[in-house]
């Protein structure tokens, strides 16, 4: 205990565990079952730090879940704008609606390009102030795009085109996480899959910001400005159904 | 033998007692194995992300595991904490500390489930306030700032007015559970 906590010791004889030492039985139930789990369960990659998307010069380089990434052209002032823009809550917008950055989107090499582009290419697309996020298929993988001014800012592979691996009623998976940019003017994304059920997802970063995600075809995603995607366990991801609220850090979700 | 495998194990023999506790004083009896059960699935699945200082980590899973159960008595922002039972009295000498514990869990009820979480964390869990932060997910200084404020209504409920205290007998030697008392 902390100095200076003296004053809680006396709480000691409410504390239902006092004394408690787990039986031989527990013992032995727990070490089978962590034995069981090493021999059975996959280890997930270090997916929230090796996905961060780090510079490197012009282009940018992802590791871990996703499969690319680049930055093919960052205007300067253009992330700025796209930041100071930026709201908490999405607008929703069709596939018709963000043609031309769809199109930009198709043109980046993340994914392979593509020649052509229809509005139902185009998966999940949100607005935040100037910026627009796409999730789309594109030459038989779905990639996210973010673009801001009429300049892609990023672009990541995030899977085969294909039916979606099944998530659970009511549940969410984490697809990749990341941020990018430089110290003090970082952005963030998150993306994931929805099970069915599932009516919205936010993201509540640490400092207590909310963010709201886009949920559409099987997918959620959100970006924010700040770092929290590329750190480890500095957000909340808040699942919701008709008839109830879950909560989770990024490290619990499949 | 891997070695990951091996520092899982010295993870688990340096952690199961104090992480079963920590989920033990807050569902009921029976419920505990299992969810430490879940939180070892999370950690092996997570072991390449886990911190140096594991136990908050590990209790910050255990956190999230109980508040995300299905049962509608486990869904809420503050994990509430149950009380020790109380045990027979056998002597005149017991007494005064007994009037104490009434004075004390009188307080202690009087307090927001909130409250008792923030508390809890140190005086029952043994963490310090920064472990005690990563548990709530929230940073340092704003759990000091709750726990202040906690400390100060546990200390004005300490010093309120009493409420009548009941004589205590062996027949009133309560087996209480008060995490549905939030």
């Amino acid at each position: 205990m902390d100095a200076g906590m003296k004053d809680l010791e006396s709480l000691a004889v409410l504390d239902p565990s006092r004394g408690r030492e787990p039986t031989d039985a527990e013992w032995t139930r727990s070490r089978a079952f962590i034995e069981r789990t090493m021999a059975t369960s996959e280890r997930r990659p270090a997916r929230h730090r090796a996905a961060r998307w780090l510079v490197v010069g012009a282009a940018t380089v992802a590791t871990g879940a996703a499969a690319a990434v680049i930055v093919p052209a960052v205007l300067p002032g253009t992330a700025q704008k796209a930041m100071a823009a930026w709201t908490a809550v999405p607008t929703a917008r069709t596939g018709a609606e963000v043609l031309p950055q769809a199109r930009e989107c198709a043109d980046n090499e993340v994914g392979g390009r593509a020649a052509t582009v229809r509005p139902d290419d185009v998966v999940l697309a949100e607005q935040r102030g100037v910026a627009t996020l796409l999730i789309m298929r594109k030459s038989g993988k779905i990639v996210e795009c973010l673009s801001a001014g009429g300049h892609d800012l990023a672009s990541m592979g995030l899977i085969d085109d294909g039916p979606l691996p099944a998530t659970p009623p009511g549940q969410v998976s984490l697809e990749t996480m990341s941020s990018m940019g430089n110290r003090g003017s970082e952005w963030s994304n998150i993306v994931g899959l929805v099970g069915p059920g599932v009516t919205g997802v936010e993201v509540r970063l640490d400092n207590g910001r909310v963010v709201q995600a886009s949920v559409k075809a099987g997918w959620w995603a959100a970006w924010w400005p700040g770092p929290e995607g590329g750190d480890f366990d500095h957000l909340t991801v808040i699942v919701h159904t008709a008839t109830t609220t879950t909560s989770h850090r990024p490290a619990e979700l499949p | 033998m891997s070695g990951r495998e091996e520092r899982f194990r010295a993870l688990h023999r340096g952690t199961y007692a104090d992480l079963l506790r920590f989920v033990e004083r807050r569902v009921p009896e029976g419920e505990a194995e299992d969810i430490v059960s879940t939180v070892y699935l999370t950690a092996w699945r997570r072991f390449d992300d886990m911190p140096s200082d594991a136990r908050p980590w590990l209790f910050a899973v255990a956190r999230n595991t109980m508040a995300n159960g299905a049962r509608g008595w486990l869904r809420r922002r503050a994990l509430d904490v149950r009380l020790a039972a109380r045990e027979p009295l056998d002597t005149e000498d017991n007494t005064a500390a007994a009037a104490t514990r009434i004075d004390l869990e009188r307080a202690w009820r009087s307090l927001t489930a909130a409250d008792r979480e923030v508390l809890a964390l140190i005086a029952f869990d043994g963490l310090t306030t920064e472990q005690a932060a990563t548990v709530l997910g929230c940073r340092r200084t704003t759990y000091a700032m709750r726990l202040t404020r906690a400390r100060q209504r546990l200390r004005a409920a300490l010093d309120g007015p009493a409420a009548p205290t009941p004589a205590i007998t062996r027949t009133e030697a309560l087996k209480e559970r008060s995490w549905t008392q939030a």
